[in-house]
C-alpha cells in the first residue's frame, strides 16, 4: 500500500527495489476491448517489487471510477503473468476478483527496450467471472514514471432552453459537429 | 471512444464535439461529469453539464428515436448545418449505444472516424436547418428494432 501511493506520486523507487527486475516491473497503458472500435475500456497497471521482491502496484480503469486501486496479488512465470485486484461487482459482490491473465510480449522477459527489464507489451484476457476480454497494455516506461497529464476541461452548465449549445453549434457552422449525449457513471 | 478514435485522429479545425453530460441512469451529479471531462481533453471539445432530460428529448427527433431519450446518441453534422428553434436540425449521420436503431449504427470508433473525416472533406451538404417539428422517427437504412450497443456481460460486469 506505501509502495502504491509512492508510485501514485510518482516517487522513485528505493534503489534495492530497482536492482530487483521483474518483465512486468513498469508503468502500462491500453484498453481492454470488449467490443473493437465498440467498447474499449482505458487501463494502466503499475507494478514494481517491494524491498522483498514481491510485485505491488495499482490499477487504474478510470471509465469505472477505478483510479490507483491497489491490486491484490501479482504473480509472474516467465513470460506469464497473472494479476488480481478486487472491485464490487453488481454480479459478484462487493469484493470481486478481477483479473489481468497474458503474457509479456515484443521482447518477452528476457529483454526490454533500452535495457528495461521485461518486454513492452502485455497482451492476454481480463476475467471477470464468467466473461473474457482482450487487453493490451504498453510499457510506458518504469515505474514512478510520470503519467501523461490529462488536462480536465472546463465543464459548462446548460439551460433548459439548450442556449449555450445551440450558440456553439451555430458559431461553428462551418465546421463539422459531433455532438454527443452521455453519462458520466 | 471518441478522443482516441476520432479527434486523436483527425487533426483538423474543421471538427468540433460537444459533450452533454447528464442524468441518463439517475444517479449523475455534476461532480462525476467535472471527472469525465478528462475524457475527451482535446481542445476542441466543448463539455456541457445538465441535470435535466430536455436535451435529450429535444434531440430524440433528429436522432431518429421515438420512445427512447437520445442519451448514449452521437449525432454528426455537416458544416452548413444550423440550429433554428427549439429542435437541433437533422445530422447526417446518427450512432447509438444500445438504442432501437439499426444495429449497422452502433457506435464504432472506425466508422465514427471514417463518417467524420468525408464530412470534412466534402464541405457544406444541403441538409435542411432544423428539423420539421412532427419529424417523426428518421427512416433507419438497416433493421430497426435490433438493440447495438454493449455485450450483455460487458454492461453487466465491467467493473464499477
Amino acid at each position: 500500500m506505501v509502495l502504491a501511493c509512492l508510485l501514485a506520486a510518482g516517487v522513485a523507487l528505493p534503489a534495492a527495489a530497482a536492482q530487483q527486475p521483474s518483465p512486468l516491473s513498469g508503468l502500462w497503458q491500453g484498453q481492454i476491448v470488449y467490443e473493437p472500435a465498440e467498447l474499449e475500456l482505458d487501463a494502466v497497471l503499475e507494478l514494481a517489487p517491494d524491498a522483498q521482491g514481491r510485485l505491488v502496484g495499482t490499477v487504474d480503469i478510470p471509465s469505472q471510477g477505478i483510479r490507483y486501486l491497489p491490486i491484490s496479488s501479482a504473480e509472474v512465470d516467465g513470460d506469464r503473468f497473472h494479476v488480481v485486484f478486487r472491485w464490487p461487482s453488481e454480479l459478484r459482490g462487493a469484493d470481486a476478483p478481477y483479473e489481468f491473465v497474458g503474457e509479456v510480449a515484443e521482447g518477452g522477459a528476457e529483454g526490454g527496450e533500452g535495457g528495461a527489464p521485461g518486454g513492452k507489451v502485455l497482451t492476454g484476457t481480463f476475467i471477470e467471472g464468467e466473461n473474457r476480454n482482450p487487453f493490451e497494455l504498453r510499457r510506458l516506461g518504469p515505474a514512478g514514471t510520470p503519467r501523461p497529464e490529462v488536462a480536465q476541461p472546463p465543464l459548462h452548465d446548460l439551460s433548459t432552453d439548450l442556449a449555450e449549445l445551440r450558440q456553439a453549434f451555430n458559431e461553428d457552422e462551418d465546421r463539422v459537429r459531433l455532438v454527443l449525449l452521455l453519462s458520466p457513471t | 471512444m471518441v478522443q482516441r478514435y476520432v479527434l486523436d485522429r483527425i487533426d483538423d479545425d474543421r471538427l468540433r464535439t460537444y459533450v452533454v453530460w447528464g442524468p441518463m441512469q439517475g444517479g449523475e451529479t455534476r461532480q462525476k461529469a467535472e471527472e469525465a471531462t478528462e475524457s475527451q481533453s482535446d481542445p476542441r471539445a466543448t463539455h456541457f453539464w445538465t441535470g435535466a432530460q430536455v436535451v435529450a428529448e429535444r434531440l430524440q427527433g433528429p436522432a431518429g428515436l421515438e420512445d427512447e431519450l437520445a442519451w448514449d446518441t452521437f449525432l454528426l453534422y455537416p458544416p452548413g448545418a444550423r440550429w433554428e428553434g427549439k429542435v437541433p436540425p437533422e445530422p447526417a449521420h446518427v450512432m447509438h449505444v444500445g438504442k432501437s436503431l439499426p444495429a449497422a449504427d452502433r457506435l464504432n470508433g472506425e466508422k465514427l472516424y471514417q463518417r467524420a473525416g468525408e464530412l470534412i472533406e466534402t464541405g457544406p451538404s444541403e441538409l435542411p436547418d432544423a428539423a420539421p417539428p412532427d419529424d417523426g422517427p428518421r427512416g433507419g437504412e438497416g433493421e430497426r428494432g435490433e438493440a447495438g450497443g454493449a455485450p450483455p456481460e460487458a454492461a453487466h460486469e465491467a467493473p464499477g
